[in-house]
């Protein structure tokens, strides 16, 4: 028994350190938006795009990353991941030309897909389903952490020694994250909650694409992607336009990461005790409301602010309910894959989000439509999530189509 | 900055968690499995004064870091 919760408790610290470093290193690639670009003679449109191209590809190789955890081994899927990743790194710290840099952060895309769905399923499968979000709750509250630790760290190091050669320093982090791989090799030595199926990926495949519940999710998590990188990459401006103190939005960036940190360790509590697509829905419908007040209220200080901790709370705490409604529909076998389809919706979303907020702010001169297309888009995700019935299915196996 | 606004905003976002929380445990019931309302509520309470005060600290020391640069993308 000690050896089994010791073997959880190693997949976890494994997992929660994986999904913290590569998100802070993932989410400081904006650092080198001036320095790349000043190198490459470009305008920012060119990074822009390779980073616009980034966030599809995890989208793209989520599902294949999680596919490949769920058949073998989610030891091996991020090895295999965090080398794609190292190679990325060294070649963009070697670039020259904007087929690198946009060849360099498409190979970072695809290496870096798969983490998060890979260790919520890995620890996902060896925890209490009553407690199973409550931990993809503190996963992604690590995740968040790590955004914050990390980005400063790289930000030092790009100012100290160069952007190309604080590339190197990822690429040995990087590098660490192999024994963090190792760790989660722990996750087949711990007890499993739920008993195993002989169910393959492509039948796992088809019940999903069959399951109007798992359309819905999906459907639902396009729009959270489209409302955080709307709100993230264009609120600095907005609030620009606004004519506030200019020490504001550095602020109300500060307090969505300091939130969405107790945002998602809220939402996995929270979804342990109550209907998981009613956290979801409340969440999609609190973030049209709150867009609603922010753009009606008299933007102050205080108003900005407020807005901002609560966005935060909002912010990423989608993901543990969408997990672990997938996890409770279909199982906890497959959940990396099927949570990788969900995340390319999202990122899809994430694409959309950031795209269309520069071309409507283009055509129309201010951001109104955006916000209003973003409060329809809340409450139009809430409804598609009422319906869902995450009731456990009986998945369909080899073993009942061909018994023996 | 003023920290009065921000401690202001920190406030009241806290009572709208505090609200949620102990509403949820009111209004559901759990298994012994599950952690208590107690010990999650102080947890939160411990991780979010932590994450205040480093972050009030990091903003005020470092006058060069330019926080806005760093949230390019938002990404999973």
């Amino acid at each position: 028994m000690l050896k089994t919760n010791r073997s959880f408790i190693v997949t976890f610290a494994g997992g929660c350190s994986l999904v913290m470093i590569t998100f802070g290193m993932t989410h400081s690639l904006g650092l080198y938006l001036i320095p790349i670009s000043n190198h490459l003679n470009a305008g920012r449109e060119l990074f822009s795009l390779a980073m616009a191209l980034q966030v599809l590809f995890v989208g793209i190789a989520a599902p294949i990353f999680g596919g490949f955890a769920d058949r073998y081994s989610p030891a091996k899927a991020t090895t295999v991941g965090i080398l794609i990743l190292v190679l990325s790194r060294f070649w963009m710290a070697n670039i020259d030309s904007p087929f690198d840099l946009i060849g360099s952060f498409i190979l970072g895309g695809f290496g870096g897909a798969g983490f998060l769905g890979i260790v919520l399923g890995a620890v996902g499968k060896s925890v209490n389903p009553a407690n199973r979000s409550l931990f993809a709750g503190v996963i992604m509250a690590a995740g968040s952490f790590g955004q914050f630790v990390i980005t400063p760290i790289i930000n030092t190091l790009i100012h100290n020694i160069g952007w190309a050669s604080s590339l190197y320093y990822i690429v040995y982090i990087s590098l660490f994250l192999l024994i963090c791989s190792y760790f989660l090799s722990f996750s087949g030595k711990t007890k499993p909650f739920s008993k195993d199926t002989d169910q393959t990926i492509s039948q796992a495949l088809k019940q999903a694409a069959a399951n109007k519940n798992f359309k819905l999710l999906t459907i639902g998590f396009f729009v959270c992607g489209f409302h955080v990188t709307f709100v993230g990459t264009h609120l600095p401006a907005f609030l620009e336009d606004q004519n506030l103190p200019y020490w504001l939005s550095g602020w109300a960036l500060a307090l969505i990461g300091l939130f969405n940190i107790v945002g998602t360790l809220m939402s996995g509590y929270l979804s342990g005790r109550m209907p998981k697509k009613n956290v979801l829905a409340a969440i999609y419908s609190l973030r049209s409301i709150l867009f609603l007040f922010f753009i009606l209220s008299p933007m102050n200080e205080i108003s900005v602010l407020l807005f901002a901790s609560i966005l935060g709370l909002l912010w990423l705490s989608t993901v543990p309910p969408t997990n672990g409604i997938i996890a409770d529909i279909f199982g906890p076998k497959y959940t990396s894959m099927l949570f990788g389809i969900t995340l390319l919706s999202h990122n899809i979303g994430s694409f959309l989000g950031s795209w269309l907020g520069g071309r409507i702010f283009d055509y129309a001169g201010s951001y109104d439509y955006m916000w209003l297309l973003c409060i329809a888009l809340g409450f139009v995700s809430s409804a598609f999530h009422f319906p869902i019935k995450a009731d456990s299915i009986e998945t369909i196996s080899t073993s009942q189509k061909n018994p023996i | 900055m003023n920290i009065l606004t921000i401690l202001t905003a920190f406030t009241l976002c806290w009572m709208l968690i505090e609200i949620t929380v102990f509403l949820s445990s009111k209004l559901t019931t759990t298994n012994n499995t599950q952690l208590s309302y107690e010990s999650f509520i102080w947890s939160l309470r411990i991780l979010a004064v932590l994450l205040l005060g480093g972050l009030i600290i990091f903003m005020d020391l470092s006058n060069d870091f330019d926080l806005k640069s760093h949230i390019f993308v938002c990404r999973i």
